[in-house]
Order: structure tokens, then sequence, then C-alpha cells
């Protein structure tokens, strides 16, 4: 047998307060979830408790279970706008309606502006992570085209919108064809 | 001194001819550079480090230059990053199931004769990673699937710091899926497991070892398993040699079981809290084994069962070791992806208790099931499922899988067992290492997983844990001194 020693830094003991932490907070925000309903059954009302649950499940997945693939600035500004444009939909169905066509479309295109800021911040690195946007960009149009063929009316937020989301695939599709197609060939692949 | 200060004081030492010299060694790897700035200073930074080294050691500026040059870096660090890769169908799992600081890994590890020399080491990286294409490169996500995304960058080196086969963190953009890690004498490269599996992480170690001596002055040596770093690698290296080969026998079977029997102790908050490495003698062993008209595998195997038995406190249930079997030695694949299959060797713990008839039994079952027909048919299967789900998007199949695998786990195996035999090396190099260990990460619910390798005439068993309890590798060590093994153990600190 060969004289191979075998030995192993000395590591500090590791400080499991975070993960505790988590263990504890999962806890409570699963104990709020069931209780929350609840409570809103019983006291009758409006279904506050589906805001409240939302609510619980955009601090899960953003700060307890973040991505674990991918968590990039513009997939986290894509996921967290996502989030909070379903959040707001359902404060502005269940508990205070009439304001929601107007604010959804502003929060669509400064949410559109920021990941486009954060896309051209640093193209070099983006261009294999441009997904989010492409999505952001495809979602904006189809929001666009369906209000307008379902309602014929447009309000300024929603022209901005549409028009962003226009200018941007234009752009886009001009300036950067070449990854944006090697980009949708590896997205899509079913191998 | 700081190694900011060494570079322009051993510039000041040198001549003017030699001081152009060395400017021009400079040039040339910029014009093999064209990433990120800052990346492309790490790489000349890496090679002015490796320069100062080498001259210290006496060896002549012309031929630390030679070896050095920028042409070593090839077009790997120039070109575009364009090429991506689908996961094979082994691997396609690990993303789903992975859960925040969960994920399969595996380590190994050269133990050399000397001290590593980090300087040294990092260029040898630098120049062998361009001949491993696949590992370059960042898990993302697709549509249906998930893929293996190329980034042209530098990828570090770490002095070891942590305990072995940690998570790696793969979720920033460009994130590689490996790491490499020295300490002391030893140079380890952990994986996970959606790059390649334990022979594909061999040849990798192996390549890069060999650089890494042939820098500090050993013969260059290629062998299959040693790569020519300076040639590309053949398009079958790179290939889902799942579906390349898949037999698509008629026979299919499944993948889920009753429960394995596990280990009593409590599960380890972040696992594994110890690596227990069991060193042997390779020509006892091997002698031992033909005594008993066993393979080494077989007795390892029997010892596991036995050891498993001790480390429980109930006898209702069956001990489930997981065996996983290379399939390129059914197949003339040179893939160096994942390309492995697994069998299970089962036995009521009832019954285990006797050495010889339990070693009986892991012998038949093993020349059952890690056959051809059996794995052809697993592998048949594993390709179905795989065309099967092809259609339906990763925001379904991933949480769903994530439920599975949530609920079942690992909780199919007790234990798992991967032995990659004994490990070859070219003999211009065998002086320069003293041996391999090969570490295998932990799974969710069975609270060990061993692994083994041999070089020369050390063998290895490295033992995971997932439980402080240390009942199972006592009992190991104990059966093998009554065995007459005479094994020496070393082991980590208990990490939590």
């Amino acid at each position: 047998m060969s004289d191979m020693k075998i030995s192993y830094p000395y590591v500090s003991r590791r400080r499991l307060f975070m993960f505790r932490f988590r263990q504890v907070l999962t806890l409570v925000l699963i104990l709020a979830a069931v209780i929350c309903p609840i409570v809103n059954y019983l006291t009758k009302g409006p279904m506050w408790s589906l805001v409240a649950i939302w609510g619980m499940i955009i601090v899960w997945r953003t700060f307890l279970a973040p991505d674990v693939l991918e968590f990039s600035a513009l997939s986290f500004a894509f996921r967290l706008s996502a989030y909070i444009l379903i959040l707001i939909t359902l404060i502005g169905i269940l508990l205070s309606p009439g304001w929601l066509g107007f604010v959804l479309p502003i929060i669509g295109f400064s949410s559109l502006i920021i990941s486009a800021i954060l896309y051209i911040i640093n193209v070099s690195k983006h261009k294999t992570d441009a997904m989010p946007l492409i999505v952001e960009i495809l979602a904006a149009l189809i929001a666009f085209f369906a209000v307008y063929f379902a309602t014929g009316i447009l309000n300024w937020p929603m022209i901005v919108l549409g028009s962003m989301a226009s200018i941007f695939l234009l752009v886009g599709i001009v300036a950067f064809h070449r990854s944006l197609w090697n980009e949708l060939k590896k997205r899509l692949h079913t191998t | 001194m700081s190694k900011n200060k060494r570079f322009p004081d051993f510039l000041q030492s040198l001549t003017n001819i030699e001081k152009a010299q060395v400017q021009a060694f400079l040039k040339d790897y910029e014009h093999h550079l064209d990433m990120d700035r800052h990346e492309e200073r790490m790489v000349i930074e890496d090679a002015k480090n490796a320069l100062v080294y080498l001259a210290g050691t006496g060896l002549d500026l012309e031929t630390c230059m030679e070896r050095l040059a920028g042409k070593n870096l090839g077009g790997f660090y120039a070109h575009e990053a364009l090429s991506w890769y689908p996961l094979d169908d082994a691997a396609k799992i690990y993303p789903l199931s992975m859960k925040f600081g969960q994920m399969p890994m595996f380590r190994l590890s050269c133990y050399l004769s000397e001290t590593v020399i980090p300087e040294i080491l990092q260029i040898a990286l630098d120049f062998t990673i361009k001949r491993f294409p696949s590992f370059a490169t960042a898990v993302k996500k697709g549509i249906f699937w998930h893929y293996l995304d190329a980034t042209k960058r530098r990828y570090p080196i770490f002095k070891e710091a942590k305990g072995p086969c940690r998570a790696i963190k793969v979720g920033a953009l460009g994130t590689q899926s490996f790491r490499i890690l020295y300490y002391e004498n030893r140079i380890s490269a952990e994986f996970f497991h959606v790059l390649t599996d334990g022979h594909g992480g061999m040849i990798f170690l192996k390549t890069l070892v060999a650089e890494y001596l042939h820098l500090l002055g050993a013969p260059k040596v290629c062998t299959e398993d040693v790569k020519d770093i300076d040639t590309p690698p053949r398009a079958t290296e790179l290939t889902n040699d799942f579906d390349r080969f898949c037999p698509k026998t008629k026979k299919s079977g499944g993948f889920a079981g009753p429960a394995a029997l596990q280990m009593s102790g409590r599960r380890a908050k972040r696992p594994p809290c110890k690596v227990v490495h069991v060193c042997y003698e390779t020509k006892r062993l091997l002698d031992k084994a033909h005594e008993l008209g066993i393979t080494i595998t077989t007795l390892m195997l029997t010892l596991m069962f036995l050891a498993h038995r001790s480390a429980t406190d109930t006898t209702n249930g069956t001990i489930q070791i997981q065996v996983p079997v290379d399939m390129r030695k059914f197949f003339d694949s040179d893939t160096i992806r994942n390309f492995s299959m697994y069998c299970s060797i089962d036995i009521p713990a009832a019954q285990v208790d006797d050495f010889e008839e339990v070693s009986k039994e892991v012998a038949s079952q093993l020349k059952q099931r890690a056959t051809f027909e059996e794995m052809s048919i697993m592998m048949t299967t594993a390709h179905k499922l795989v065309r099967s789900l092809r259609f339906i998007p990763l925001a379904i199949k991933s949480p769903v899988a994530k439920v599975i695998y949530g609920f079942l786990g690992d909780s199919r195996f007790s234990n798992t067992l991967s032995n990659i035999g004994n490990v070859r090396m070219p003999e211009e190099l065998k002086p320069y290492i003293k041996g391999f260990d090969f570490v295998l990460g932990t799974c969710v619910v069975s609270r060990a997983s061993c692994s083994m390798c041999s070089f020369e005439n050390t063998s290895v068993f490295s033992i995971s844990k997932n439980t402080k309890d240390p009942s199972f590798e006592e009992r190991i060590v104990e059966l093998s001194k009554q065995m007459g093994l005479e094994p020496s153990v070393s082991e980590t600190q208990l990490y939590e």
C-alpha cells in the first residue's frame, strides 16, 4: 500500500441559523396560508385571503426559494414584475375594482423598460439570457392585441405598452437576429 | 511577497532582450483571448504567475515560455460561445429534482508526490478546459428540457476550504458545474452529475493532472484516458449515448419499487456531514476475494450489507443497495458524458447474518441484474420515458418531478456502491502520483453512499455520511480487520 495520506482542512462548524430561520419562516407561511382562508370565510366580506396567500407566495419564491438556475438580474426583474402584476390584478378584481385597465399596462411598460436597460447594460453577457425579455415583449404584445380586439378601446398606457413592445421586438430582430435565433433553438429543443 | 508584486520584480531582474521576449509572450496570450476584459486579465495574470513560478525553479526563460506558450489556449478563449448540448437521458432528472443546496455531486481526487503548485494548476486548467467543451458550460432552462450552454470564461481553481461534495451554486449566469480544488498534495475535481459520470470525470482529472505534471517537467503522454489537449474532441465524446446506442428492446421495466430499509440515525441538515476513507492493500483485497471465489465489488457489497444490518434497529424490511453499471462495457462508447445505469441488490434484513450466505446472494444477484439484457431494458425504459415527456413544458415537469422526488426521494435504496475500479495512468507519470480516491455525494434519504477506486496497490473505499451515527463505518472497519484486510482509516471532521 502506498504512503498516501488523506487529510482535509479544518472547517469551522457551519452555522445553521439561516437554515433554521428558513424552516421557521416556511412553517409560519404555511400556517398563515391555512388560517387566512378560514378567517376570511368566517368573517365574510371580499376574498382578501387570496391576495394574502399570493403575497406569501411572492415572499416564498423571492426570498426563501429563489430560482436554482439562471438567477440573473434580468430573470429576477421579470419574475418579480410578473408576481406584482398578478398581485395587482387580484387586488383590482377582489378588493377595489375600477383602475386595473390603467395601472396594469403602466406596470407592464415600466417592467419592459427596466428589463431592456438591464439587457443593454451588459449585452454580451445577456445574449444567452434574453429569454425573460423575449417572453415579456411577447406577453405585452399579446395583451395589447387582446385588449384591442376585445374592447376596441385603448388608453394611453396600453398604447405605450404596445408601441414599446413592438419597438423592442423590431430592434431585437434587426440587431440581434442571429443570437435571438440561436437562443430560440436552444430554448425550444426537445431532444 | 504578494502575487501582484512578484511579476514586476521578476521583470526587473531580466535583461532587455529577455524583457522583450516576455512582452512578446504576453502579447501572444492577448491574441488568443477575446472575452470580457476582466476574464482576459485573469488569464494573463495566470500566465504571469506560472511564468514567475517556473522561472523561480531555475528553469531557463525560453523553456518556461515554451511550456506556457499562448498557443496552448487554442481558440477556446477567442471564439464566440455558440455551442450547446442537450442533457443526456441520465442527466435530465438532476436539474428537475434539485433544490437549493441539494444536488447530486461526486468528487475525484489525485494525490501527488509533491505539494500542489496553484499557479501551475490554474494554467493547466486554462489549457485543459478547451479539450472538454461540454464541461465549459452552464446549466440552463429551456422550454421543454434543461441544456448545457457553452460559456467562455476562465475557470478558477480553489484552495479547499470546505467539506467534500458541497453543492455548487449554479444559479448565477454562466456559472460552472464543476470545481477544481487543491489541498496539500491533492488535486480534486468535483462535478455536478449533470455534466458527466465517474468515467468521464476521471478522464478529465487524469488529463488535467497530466498537463499539470507536464508543465512541471514530466514527459507529455497521451493515451485513451489521458487526452491530448491540443486536438479537438471527437464528436462521439460529446454525444448522448443513451440515444445513440439505445437497444430499443420490446421489454420495458420501471424505476419505482418498494422503499428500502434505511439505517437508523438522524439525517444531517446539510450532508455529507462526514466522509470516511477506508484504505486497503489491493493485493490483499484481491487475494481475499479470490480465496472466497468472489469479486472485490461482491466482497465490499457483502461488507456493506452486514454493516448496514448493524446500523439499523429493525429487521423488518429489505436492504437495497444501488450499484451503478458503466454502459461503456457493453457498448463501444467513448462519450465523456453520463453513460451509466444501475442495478439493485436486495436482501431482506432478517437474512443478513452470515458472510458466506450474503456473499453468495450478492454474487448471484449481481450476475443476474448487471447483465446486458437487464441494462438494455432499463435503458429502453429511460429512453421511452424521456421521449414521452419531451413536449411537456419544464414549467409543468419541474414541480411534478420535485413533488414526486420529495415524496419518494431516494428511499428506494438504502445505500449505493459505485466502484470505478482500477485507475490506470501512463507509466511515465506514475512516479509523480501516489493515489486516487473517489467520493460520492450523499442522497436525501439514505444515510450513506459508498464509492471505491484503486490505483496500483492501494484501494480506497469512501463512505459519505448523511448521519452522525458511526455504526456503519465502524462495522465495515471491524469486519475488514476480522478478515485480515488490515485497513487504514482516514476521515474528515464531523461537519455539524
